[in-house]
């Protein structure tokens, strides 16, 4: 463990570091457990056949019950709402990044009266309960036409979640030197321009962050889609995935295969994003 | 960066193109119907129906009817459908068709089939005037499902369980014999409610019904039941996880034998044999403190279709080909009930020896779904949470008759 | 950069630059456009919702004035309801600092194989609440439960997790924590490594190791983190739905609701809409209030 670090990490010293260097482990390895714990617990039921009544933590394996994947499948449609969620996933995502990013600009950079406002109501969007707004809002949709559609979910979807990424891209900005900004115009740029030359290229990793909670928002979204999306061509993932879950009968095996299958896009689009998220930060650009 | 660009780029495409390509597809003429099941996916239910469509979309190459498959909260979403104006062609009504959905359905009692109906607790499926909203599939009867094998065990005969006395001195066995009396859970509104639902006939006087009808609620009535519910707390019946218990958990509880009594739908048997295809359950009716025990009939799966759909016809259409017999005879083997229709076969599985034992041999009388008949719509989850609440010990049986006068007075001065 | 001089000349004429002064506020009006259309305009018909006595689905409402609002103080589960909303958002929110930050520190440092150890931490917070919490459900069930099964190897009796009010609520905050601590770990990693290198190496050198270089050199570089943190988790926690319908459903009774989750009973199984719409009133101010207190307060604590 040598000293030599890469710009923008934190240095921490060998004596800071190697007291502590099994309990540090030790902690991390709890909290990992605790993480993979209901994965785990996810894939042994969804191996399980319906009749074997043993604890999930560990499972019979004499007959794993394959034809619980098998039946996710092909019985729920499972395949057409993962392209359906891709879909809806990345035409929102793409919306809520570029509509965040450019409110985001004015209001930390000009912070008047008025922005301060603008600011504010929309951070308090954030904080409305979805079922205030669910049947006003599903009547409106009728109305438009836009029940059963891509274009009508990706529209509330992406109002439902601009207010987060405003507030993650605003913080961010804030963050950035004016310095920058001011050096800009002296080059004699306007604030257009310094926006998309010199403020969006910075933005990349704040967009990593913001890519990944909206996109997973979206893709999991339950209380919304499942209104706007009731018919089977066009329906998203995380209904899709309820419909396994009904009043009177849950088959949990099925359900749990559901989950799954669901939840993997995800965790391949997050492993994918990862390296952007703090990779790299404002290194190169502020000094 | 450029990757990550040029990704992002080809996926807007994709994006792009998918929606059009789904548009070419479904607009290939005829008439499409919306039909909201009710049903999870992968239930012998919404096979049953997936079967007969695909049948029916044979005969009828001009109509495609989409089912959408059921959550776990169906009642939400029809009432949010309802209120924004766009209810589907068809829906299941699930116990509701008259007095919750009668004002969005159309009027069945002049298809071809409707003289075949039995009687299924008439004055809460029917109008005064005879109309109806819905197409029945079976009716469901109910009574206290029990596990034969743990009865046995004990030495209770069921036959002998007619009075509450009885019935008690059978869980105090029960409870002796390290096995749990009763299954409940207020996890899903269903267990509490039923419990309550099914209990409550036995405790009103017709006098005491008239009243409930009159929109007088008397407290000192429902405290007869919210005693008897105490003491069994007191005396521990209800299984041990039963704050948390899922209907999952309830289910294996008795297909393991674990368990003795379940005041629930035969329906629910379905989930115990496929946790355990041998387990061995019966029925026996309610006992009354006012006569003689009975079971509680009503509405179950039934089919409603909207009055203001535009395909109006054939929804009608498709729903009385679900009515022909032979089809008919595939939905009612999935719901464990009696048939709804004269000539289609009941279907009770292994209640029907029980169920043949005390409806032909012992003429035991049936009453309506209590709820249904002398309560406002609404209250179901009152009597659930009320009984939650008892169980809980967060309220005395005083309080939990109060909590649902409120509930009463308030929702029955709605509906006037 | 020619171009760049071009435009400087411009604007030294004074010539039409569209992009001056107030103008660059057009930047967020798409935003606010799509905020009002789907948003507020619902919210306002929701609002309107909550003077009436209207039953979620029927066509015929009556106006019945403050009747609504006027019952939250007569209805007995209200103040126990009202208290586990803040038990949900404060609790949330502490735990998920505290560990989050935790991990973020941690992870910051020279660890083996910490970019695998950051994905599986924040591995449950990509999946759905719902979801989850039926995972974290197959942990806490009384039969087959995976804590009761560990129990009844090492000879202890299973325990029914969910009888007890307070033990109820303090497993749903720690749920809820445990799936979102990712979120909060993300945000102070972003943190501290936005943190100039050279101001920690100057630190050093000054002799600030350990607690004392963390307590006053990253600390208070942290304020920003803190606060988009606290803010996040906070709302969330207030807000939150899924984890108690799936873990508890809100009992025993209603001890275990939030205002979300008794919203929702209220207004399908009781059938009272126009009540429940005051009650998302009600739950919006209280969010609204609470959220811009506390940024006032970390506010103090910024350090642009």
């Amino acid at each position: 463990m040598g000293k030599k670090q890469s710009s923008g990490q934190v240095v921490y010293s060998r004596k800071d570091f190697q007291r502590g260097r099994w309990a540090i482990y030790l902690f991390l390895g709890i909290v990992m457990l605790c993480q993979l714990l209901p994965f785990y617990l996810a894939i042994t039921t969804s191996l399980k056949p319906a009749d074997d009544m043993s604890s999930a933590l560990i499972p019979r394996t004499s007959d794993l019950a394959w034809d619980n994947w098998v039946s996710a499948v092909t019985e729920g449609g499972i395949l057409t709402s993962v392209v359906n969620s891709i879909i809806v996933t990345v035409c929102t995502t793409i919306l809520v990044c570029v509509l965040g990013a450019a409110a985001a600009y004015p209001l930390a950079r000009r912070t008047t009266r008025l922005n301060k406002f603008v600011s504010a109501f929309i951070l308090s969007m954030m904080m409305i309960p979805p079922l205030s707004i669910l049947v006003p809002l599903y009547s409106f949709l009728v109305k438009l036409n836009g029940a059963n559609t891509y274009w009508g979910v990706v529209l509330v979807l992406t109002a439902t979640n601009l207010p987060l990424s405003v507030f993650l891209y605003t913080a961010f900005i804030r963050a950035i030197p004016r310095a920058i900004d001011e050096a800009g115009t002296i080059d004699g740029a306007n604030k257009f321009q310094v926006f998309i030359r010199l403020i969006l290229p910075m933005l990349k990793p704040v967009t990593a962050t913001v890519v990944i909670m909206t996109g997973s928002t979206v893709w999991n979204d339950y209380s919304l889609s499942s209104y706007i999306l009731t018919d089977p061509e066009v329906q998203t993932i995380a209904p899709r995935v309820a419909s396994f879950f009904s009043a009177n009968t849950n088959n949990l095996g099925i359900a749990a295969a559901a989950a799954l299958i669901a939840a993997a896009p995800m965790v391949i689009a997050y492993l994918f994003l990862q390296r952007y998220f703090i990779a790299g930060m404002i290194a190169g650009s502020v000094k | 960066m450029v990757k990550m660009k040029s990704v992002l780029a080809g996926l807007c495409c994709a994006a792009m193109l998918v929606p059009l390509a789904a548009c070419g597809g479904s607009s290939s003429g005829g008439t499409t119907i919306e039909f909201m099941t009710m049903q999870a996916s992968g239930t012998p239910q919404l096979k049953a129906l997936k079967d007969l469509t695909a049948k029916f979309e044979k005969e009828n190459p001009d109509i495609k009817v989409k089912l959408d498959p059921g959550t776990n909260s169906n009642e939400n979403d029809i009432k949010v459908r309802l209120a924004g104006n766009n209810a589907p062609d068809i829906w299941a009504t699930h116990g509701w068709s008259r007095d919750r959905y009668g004002n969005f359905l159309e009027p069945l009692q002049d298809r071809s089939w409707a003289k075949k109906l039995k009687s299924i607790g008439d004055d809460v499926f029917k109008d005064s005037d005879g109309k109806f909203y819905a197409l029945p599939v079976d009716v469901q009867v109910s009574g206290i499902m029990y596990n034969k094998t743990v009865l046995e065990k004990v030495g209770v005969d069921p036959t002998t369980l007619t009075t509450w006395d009885a019935f008690e001195q059978a869980c105090d066995k029960i409870k002796d014999a390290g096995i749990t009396p009763i299954l409940l859970s207020p996890k899903d509104i269903g267990p509490d409610g039923d419990l309550a639902d099914y209990i409550l006939p036995g405790m009103y006087k017709d006098s005491d019904l008239k009243n409930l009808k009159s929109g007088k609620f008397d407290t000192k009535v429902y405290q007869k039941y919210t005693t008897m519910i105490k003491q069994w707390t007191d005396d521990g019946y209800f299984n041990v996880d039963y704050t948390s218990a899922s209907l999952d958990d309830l289910a294996r509880a008795m297909a393991s034998d674990q368990a003795a009594f379940y005041f629930r739908a035969n329906g629910n048997a379905q989930l115990m044999e496929s946790f355990n295809p041998d387990v061995k359950l019966g029925m026996f009716p309610v006992p009354s403190e006012v006569g003689d025990p009975y079971f509680s009939v009503g509405e179950d799966m039934a089919f409603g279709v909207s009055k203001k759909s535009k395909n109006k016809d054939a929804a009608l259409k498709y729903i009385d080909f679900l009515a022909e017999p032979e089809n008919m005879k595939e939905l009612v083997k999935t719901a464990m009930n009696d048939s709804a229709l004269e000539g289609v076969d009941s279907a009770l599985g292994q209640f029907q020896d029980t169920y043949d034992y005390w409806v032909n041999e012992k003429k035991t009388q049936t009453v309506p779904f209590f709820d249904r008949v002398y309560l406002p719509n609404g209250m179901y989850t009152t009597l659930s949470k009320s009984t939650d609440g008892l169980i809980t010990g967060q309220l005395t049986p005083q309080a939990a008759a109060d909590q649902v006068k409120t509930s009463f007075d308030s929702l029955y001065g709605q509906k006037s | 950069m020619a171009k760049n001089n071009n435009v400087a000349r411009a604007s030294r004429r004074g010539g039409g630059n569209p992009f001056r002064g107030s103008l660059v506020n057009l930047f967020y009006v798409p935003t606010l456009l799509l905020l009002v259309l789907f948003i507020i305009y619902p919210l306002i018909s929701g609002i309107g919702l909550s003077f009436t006595n209207w039953d979620g689905y029927n066509i015929d409402k009556a106006f019945v004035g403050l009747a609504n609002y006027k019952s939250m103080f007569t209805d007995g589960n209200f103040p126990a309801i009202v208290a586990n909303t803040f038990i949900y958002g404060v609790g949330s929110t502490v735990v998920q600092q505290i560990l989050g930050l935790a991990l973020a520190l941690l992870l910051n440092a020279r660890i083996k194989g910490k970019t695998v150890i950051r994905a599986i931490i924040y591995l449950p917070a990509l999946v759905a609440p719902v979801v989850m919490g039926i995972m974290y459900y197959f942990i806490f069930q009384y039969q087959q439960g995976a804590l009761n099964q560990i129990r009844v190897w090492m000879g202890m009796d299973k325990v029914a997790w969910f009888n007890n009010t307070q033990f109820s609520i303090a497993i749903i905050v720690i749920v809820n924590s445990i799936q979102f601590v990712g979120i909060s770990m993300i945000i102070y990693l972003a943190g501290l490594q936005t943190m100039d290198a050279e101001v920690l190496e100057a630190a050093e050198v000054d002799g600030a190791y350990g607690w004392k270089k963390f307590w006053h050199v990253q600390l208070p570089l942290l304020a920003p983190s803190f606060t988009t943190s606290v803010v996040l988790n906070l709302i969330g926690g207030m807000k939150l739905y899924d984890m108690i319908k799936v873990l508890t459903n809100g009992g025993p009774g209603y001890s275990t609701n939030s205002l979300s989750t008794y919203i929702s009973t209220v207004y399908f199984d009781n059938q009272a809409a126009g009540y429940a719409s005051s009650i998302g009133v009600f739950l919006f101010i209280l969010i609204v209030v609470v959220t811009f207190l506390v940024n006032k307060g970390l506010e103090k604590l910024d350090w642009e």
